[in-house]
């Protein structure tokens, strides 16, 4: 488990081969029965968790799922989705995990491209704005046109996809446990013992191996906030009797530097955020509110963590975690990285040669430890930090029948579209046609409907936002 | 849940804005009139935070308010339904 390696085995190893054997009974859910784990609305203790895996083991078998089968999670963040999640690896199954704010069309297609034998939902759909988790009743679906896994991988991810269809990004369990290793090396970050407080969706890899599987592994008690709003956040944290972390993305660190006069909280330790730049000024605003510090991470789904700056004191920079290989190739970060991490894909552009393309611009020091990440040099973005490629949204403007082309750009912290559309479009059509097939996170703020779309002298696409808000402004546009 | 100095005022579009132009620090007259979901996530955390009201919604209320004028018209009916003893 030691240097970075995404997968050391031949692909057609079985799921979880390269990790030790029981890795989950063994790492993630062994400890006392009566220790606290988990705190969704009402505390959970170990044995409480293994006895709800236990059940939804027996469940998942019945749906025939079994060692080497795929399965697909569509559950919000719930005990449920931490239950069936951890009972699929612990039978030894492949899981892709699909963001429950995905649209059904867009779930269609990422299932059309997967073929899990087993896709998990749940049959009502409860979540509320500003909740932190849902409480849901998990429904295996059994999916006859599924395939087994063809690849050792344990977990399946999906990006927003530049061109064509979404990328699949896989990791191994013991990638997955390499990255648990690191986090154990940090002794800024929570341990055995102490409280993570998490903001950010454990679908994702911040909130899923830093956020939960951390705690399972290093014994931290886990809580996620019954409502993210900054009162809701800091009774959380109000009501801990241990050293605790705060673990979110930037906007969640903005929400509680905005709090208006915090109790106090004698036991907050810091707040760590990932996913997206920090604004300057706001790790000084936050310490002068809480008098602890604001710790920023750098990852990726490929890889998860790969530079910490835990205390604060490295800002901008940050320094690599251990056995992470960096170097810059053209001003673009690279990762060492025996394999790739994008089964099926061969893109000499995304991985090669050992090599993991981040696609960020980044600056690093004389030792390669220290990075200094300055942004993307594609078309990704992240909202709230879910990232999404502007290029996706695009083509599906441009694939609605209402529109004949579209410029997508991000200004300001949000996607705005401009549209050139067939006489007569309406609007509304073109807004629920999107509805339909992108998650709400992608959609843009702003459709502007524009007769033609401004081109260069040369005749590209305009893609300047200033230009392209004035052309909006004229009287022939209509904006919404 | 009332007892703020603002229980008895409904908020207007002005407060809505200076509520707004807190996240990030920003001056209210840059306050972009769409709202994306963070910033409305922001504006409700605000407005709890002023008014000692708590505002729930669910998906597809958050989802229909996209403007300014959209968000100020939901905060007034919290504070309305507050007053007649009725959840939005």
């Amino acid at each position: 488990m030691t240097g970075f390696s995404l997968s050391s085995l031949p692909l057609s190893a079985p799921p979880h081969s390269d990790a030790p054997h029981d890795w989950v009974d063994r790492l993630l859910l062994a400890g006392p029965g009566g220790e606290e784990c988990l705190h969704l609305g009402t505390p959970l203790d170990r044995a409480a968790l293994r006895a709800l895996v236990e059940e939804q083991s027996v469940r998942l078998t019945a749906a025939g799922l079994g060692p080497g089968g795929t399965a697909a999670l569509r559950l919000p963040p719930s005990v449920a989705f931490v239950a069936v999640l951890l009972a699929c690896w612990r039978l030894g199954a492949q899981v892709a995990l699909l963001d429950h704010r995905l649209t059904d069309h867009e779930i269609d297609a990422a299932v059309a491209r997967l073929a899990p034998q087993v896709l998990i939902g749940s049959a009502d759909r409860p979540a509320a704005a500003l909740r932190g988790f849902s409480e849901v009743e998990p429904a295996a679906l059994p999916l006859p046109d599924g395939h087994p896994a063809r690849t050792g991988h344990a977990l399946i991810q999906l990006s927003s996809g530049s061109t064509g269809p979404a990328k699949v990004i896989a990791r191994t369990a013991a990638d997955l446990l390499r990255e648990l290793d690191c986090y154990r090396r940090l002794v800024e970050f929570p341990g055995e013992g102490e409280r993570v407080i998490l903001l950010s969706s454990v679908v994702h890899v911040l909130g899923l191996v830093g956020g939960l599987l951390n705690s399972l592994y290093a014994r931290a008690a886990l809580t996620v906030p019954e409502r993210m709003t900054a009162a809701g956040i800091l009774a959380a944290v109000a009501d801990s009797d241990r050293p605790t972390t705060v673990i979110g993305v930037p906007f969640h660190a903005e929400l509680l530097a905005g709090a208006v006069a915090p109790p106090a909280l004698p036991r907050l330790r810091r707040m760590i955020v990932a996913g997206e730049l920090v604004r300057p000024g706001l790790p000084a605003l936050f310490t002068e509110r809480y008098g602890v510090p604001l710790g920023t991470m750098y990852g990726m789904t490929e890889t998860g963590v790969i530079a910490t700056d835990l205390d604060g004191t490295l800002h901008p920079a940050k320094r690599a975690v251990h056995g992470m290989r960096l170097r810059l190739v053209k001003g673009e970060l690279q990762l060492g990285a025996d394999s790739s991490p994008y089964p099926g894909l061969d893109d000499p552009t995304r991985w090669s040669d050992g090599w993991l393309h981040t696609r960020d611009a980044a600056e690093l020091d004389g030792t390669a430890s220290l990075v200094t990440v300055l942004g993307r040099l594609d078309s990704q973005v992240s909202i709230g930090g879910l990232k999404v490629d502007l290029t996706e949204v695009e083509q599906t403007l441009a694939a609605l029948p209402e529109v004949r082309e579209a410029v997508v750009v991000f200004d300001g912290g949000a996607i705005e579209a401009y549209l050139a559309t067939e006489p007569d479009a309406d609007l509304a059509l073109v807004q629920d046609g999107l509805a339909r097939r992108l998650a709400a996170y992608k959609r843009p703020r702003r459709l502007a409907l524009l007769p033609r779309l401004p081109r260069t002298a040369t005749g590209k696409l305009l893609r300047d936002p200033a230009a392209l808000r004035d052309t909006a402004a004229a009287p022939a546009a209509t904006a919404h | 849940m009332t007892g703020t100095e603002h229980a008895e005022a409904l908020p207007d579009r002005a407060e809505v804005l200076t509520m707004l132009a807190a996240f990030g620090q920003r001056a209210a007259d840059t306050v972009p009139e769409e709202l994306g979901s963070l910033e409305l996530t922001w504006l409700v955390a605000e407005f709890e935070q002023r008014y000692g009201l708590r505002v729930d919604l669910d998906d597809e209320r958050f989802g229909a308010v996209r403007t300014v004028d959209d968000a100020t018209e939901l905060l007034r009916a919290a504070v309305l339904a507050e007053r007649a003893g009725v959840r939005p």
